[in-house]
């Protein structure tokens, strides 16, 4: 981030005031703004309504609809992206971007509010309806208002990955600013043009983080008082059932079906010539060995922050935290660009190495992984701590004994995700990883940029297949909560 | 000798005086209970006494070896204290046998037969050994946990509200083993709680908590009968509170001449009536009953003093209880105790 202003520093006040005020940069600007704004709306309704249809209804086998309406997530959006142009290249529009992230992004919302909903006592809404409210009114002031935090939480990550996102809008011909930032510094190289470019994208994201802030607000939404909630009383869908199951069907069939289809029918379309297993073995291999180092590192790097954050709160490590936290903001190729020009202009020796991507990879992907272990460490009460003590235990054998075991879960899942988002990431990689390597999401890139569809088509299915362990690993806790 | 010596501990967080100038004694291998109301300061009592904070002021020494004073700090790890928290707070991630072995050296971990016998000792079925805590009943959590304050023989148990979280007949049967498991291994024990019957009916000694201070430090049936003064009466137990006036050791009251425990000063004093001492019949002072509470074994039933209104509360064996509204004449059973009026 420093290296940005530095950049824009050194590019001079008035040639910087003449490389944003130009109608470039305002087309830029409408497009991402109106892209990012209408995505993260439609993305908050589709979510919330499938969610509340999953877990408020009498929706015949709930399990298995849950599962395949989060899978979409488990499908790059540039490989989404991929499907729905390669099947219909008329969907390279601004209403097919609408479309296509929507599609992407929606379980970013649709998780945590059924999550929410889930664990939502009844006892709330059964006192709205004995207080005289209808069933729509109970929801829009009892309901709705205890979603709020999932909803801006899932609308602010839907809205994040919008400013961020590189390959599907690419493949969909929709120029928003990181598409911009980079075609300008692939064409040109041209350093100060693509800084201030990423510099108006970078403020974009913190006004979102900060609009999100802003909007959550202080309030409590914590159950007051004891009791243990009681499984909660569903709707039953009557004759609804055959509509609902319908458009259930549909949103499965447009964000999962299309693009697993077309990926299906292009392995087959290039299978005759057979695959060039070199290149995809190689592209696995790399793109598994940065995944493993990245989620190893990462894990390592989180855990003293998570650790510091939960058991000694100090004003230092708050701000450590938050800072994390606004790292979630930056998208990868501003972290990129940031890394290239530190190399280039402090580290030479850097530039193009494996431990610059990682680098980048640790800055991108620290965020998820201090919030899943943090999440894991509170759950390790600190009277634990204070018995194990008191059994002779010094700290760094309470730390090893007591709070790792414990949060074992939180740990798996946070290098989970780190492994899910390097195997999957496209822009970072495309601009740090050292001449030579290739991983699954860059051999995508190449070739589907190229229109040669048959020949990318290998290349995502075998993404896909990486990333499922992982990904197993992520839902076994929904799956799990869906089977008691 | 003392297993465990307090002198003078003070502890203020911020500008809130917790502690001020606490001094205890327990006798090797007794049960203290430090009975208090929430906020008084007992459980930063019981952390200060493990380690895990630091007095402003004091000293603190196990078996004459001091861990807190000037230039003393022994860290929690290093004082052998057992402590055994509210709720138990079992390590959730390890079996009941690796929590009770939590504490012991490595080689001794795995040592069969000395798991079995603290489990007996505690009153657990062997077979819990295998379980997690998540799959034992409260009762059994907080035994474990017990067994794993005792497993590496430490100068000091410390239990910290232990049995407030069960419920009314299991809190009974857990305190009773607990006392047990602890009178078979001789250990030192402190237990923190606020309520007194549990105090009354498990330890050796009572210090009552108040303000930060123990006003009282006695055996369980001193602390009832003869209480320091009326604030110590009134929270060991129910009580009646009149004004009277002493001479040599009778006490003159609203329910009579009353004979005192011991003597004192003569002149006005506060007169200690226990409602069980009070008698309904048809001697002595005529008073209406108000209200009546029947709690099936016995009943507290509230009068009113005819014709001064003083309102007197008096416990009755259950059965023949009467109804509100009836006239009828108190007298009391025993010696009362005395404090000088404020």
């Amino acid at each position: 981030m420093l290296y940005i202003a530095v950049d824009m520093v050194g590019v001079g006040r008035v040639e910087a005031l003449d490389l944003i005020v130009r109608p470039r940069v305002g087309e830029l600007l409408r497009n991402t703004v109106l892209l990012t704004t209408t995505g993260m709306l439609t993305s908050a309704v589709l979510g919330t309504a499938l969610a509340w249809v999953v877990e408020r209804t009498t929706l015949p086998a709930r399990g298995a609809w849950t599962a395949l309406l989060a899978a979409p997530l488990v499908v790059p959006a540039f490989v989404t992206s991929f499907g729905w142009v390669s099947l219909l290249p008329s969907v390279a529009s601004p209403w097919g971007a609408l479309l296509v992230v929507t599609l992407a992004y929606y379980p970013l919302v649709f998780l945590p509010v059924a999550a929410t909903l889930r664990g939502l006592d009844p006892a709330l809404e059964e006192t709205a309806e004995a207080l005289g409210l209808s069933g729509a009114a109970s929801f829009a002031r009892v309901v709705l208002p205890q979603l709020r935090p999932a909803l801006l939480g899932g609308s602010l990550l839907v809205g994040l990955h919008l400013l961020s996102e590189f390959g599907a809008l690419q493949l969909l011909r929709v120029d928003t600013f990181t598409t911009a930032i980079y075609d300008q510094y692939t064409s040109s190289f041209s350093g100060p043009a693509s800084s201030t470019l990423a510099a108006v994208l970078l403020l974009l994201c913190l006004l979102l983080l900060l609009a999100e802030l802003r909007l959550r607000g202080a309030r409590r939404y914590a159950k007051v008082g004891g009791g243990t909630a009681r499984s909660v009383r569903r709707r039953p869908l009557g004759r609804a059932v055959a509509p609902v199951l319908t458009a259930l069907a549909g949103v499965v069939v447009l964000g999962l079906g299309v693009p697993l289809g077309s990926l299906a029918r292009w392995l087959a379309v290039g299978s005759p010539d057979g695959f060039p297993t070199r290149p995809l073995a190689t592209a696995a291999l790399s793109s598994v060995a940065l995944g493993v180092a990245a989620a190893v590192l990462v894990t390592v790097l989180a855990l003293p922050v998570a650790l510091l954050a939960v058991r000694h709160r100090s004003r230092l490590t708050s701000t450590l935290e938050r800072t994390t936290y606004l790292a979630t903001a930056l998208p990868g190729i501003v972290v990129a660009l940031a890394l290239v020009s530190f190399s280039l202009q402090v580290l030479e020796p850097l530039y193009q190495t494996t431990a610059l991507l990682l680098a980048a990879y640790a800055v991108l992907y620290l965020p998820r992984a201090v919030v899943s272990l943090r999440a894991a460490v509170s759950q390790a009460s600190p009277v634990l701590d204070d018995v194990a003590h008191t059994l002779g235990a010094g700290p760094w054998a309470t730390t090893w004994r007591v709070v790792l075991p414990l949060a074992a879960p939180g740990l798996r899942v946070g290098a989970a995700l780190v492994f899910l988002g390097v195997v999957t990431e496209l822009t970072a990689t495309l601009l740090l990883a050292p001449l030579g390597t290739s991983t699954l999401a860059t051999q995508f890139w190449a070739e589907s940029s190229q229109i040669e569809y048959a020949a990318a088509a290998p290349y995502a299915a075998l993404m896909v297949l990486v990333s499922a362990p992982a990904t197993f690993l992520l839902t076994r806790d929904v799956r799990r909560a869906n089977a008691l | 000798m003392s297993a465990l010596e307090l002198r003078g501990i003070c502890k203020s967080f911020g500008p809130t005086q917790v502690l001020n100038g606490v001094d205890l004694e327990v006798p090797t291998g007794s049960l203290t209970a430090v009975l208090g109301p929430s906020g008084c300061g007992k459980t930063t009592l019981l952390r200060l006494l493990a380690g895990f904070e630091e007095p402003d002021a004091g000293t603190i020494a196990f078996d004459g070896r001091p861990v807190f004073g000037p230039g003393t700090c022994v860290p929690a790890r290093r004082r052998r204290v057992g402590y055994v928290p509210q709720e138990g707070a079992l390590f959730p991630h390890l079996t009941i046998a690796d929590n009770i072995t939590f504490g012991l050296p490595r080689r001794d971990r795995h040592t069969g037969p000395a798991l079995t016998r603290w489990l007996e000792l505690v009153g657990l079925d062997p077979a819990v050994a295998v379980r997690y805590p998540h799959e034992l009943s409260g009762g059994q959590q907080q035994r474990a946990a017990l067994a794993r304050a005792l497993a590496p023989d430490p100068a000091v148990v410390l239990l910290d509200e232990p049995f407030s979280s069960l419920d009314a007949g299991l809190r009974e049967d857990t305190g009773r083993a607990v006392r047990r498991a602890l009178r078979a291994t001789g250990a030192t024990a402190v237990l923190v709680t606020h309520d007194q019957g549990e105090a009354l009916s498990l330890a050796d000694h009572v210090g009552v908590m108040r303000d930060g201070r123990l006003v009282q430090v006695d055996v369980p049936d001193t602390v009832y009968r003869r209480p320091a003064d009326a604030g110590v009466a009134s929270f060991v137990g129910g009580a009646v509170l009149l004004p009277g006036t002493l001479s040599g050791s009778v006490v003159r009251c609203a329910l009579g001449d009353l004979d005192t425990v011991g003597d004192g000063p003569a002149g006005d004093v506060h007169v200690l009536v226990r409602p069980e001492q009070i008698v309904l019949g048809k001697a002595g002072v005529p008073a209406r009953v108000v209200e009546v509470s029947y709690y099936g074994h016995d009943a507290s039933v509230r009068l009113e003093l005819v014709p001064s209104g003083t309102s007197i509360v008096a416990r009755t064996a259950g059965g023949g209880t009467p109804e509100p509204g009836t006239d009828l004449h108190l007298s009391v059973r025993g010696n009362v105790p005395v404090f000088p009026a404020r």
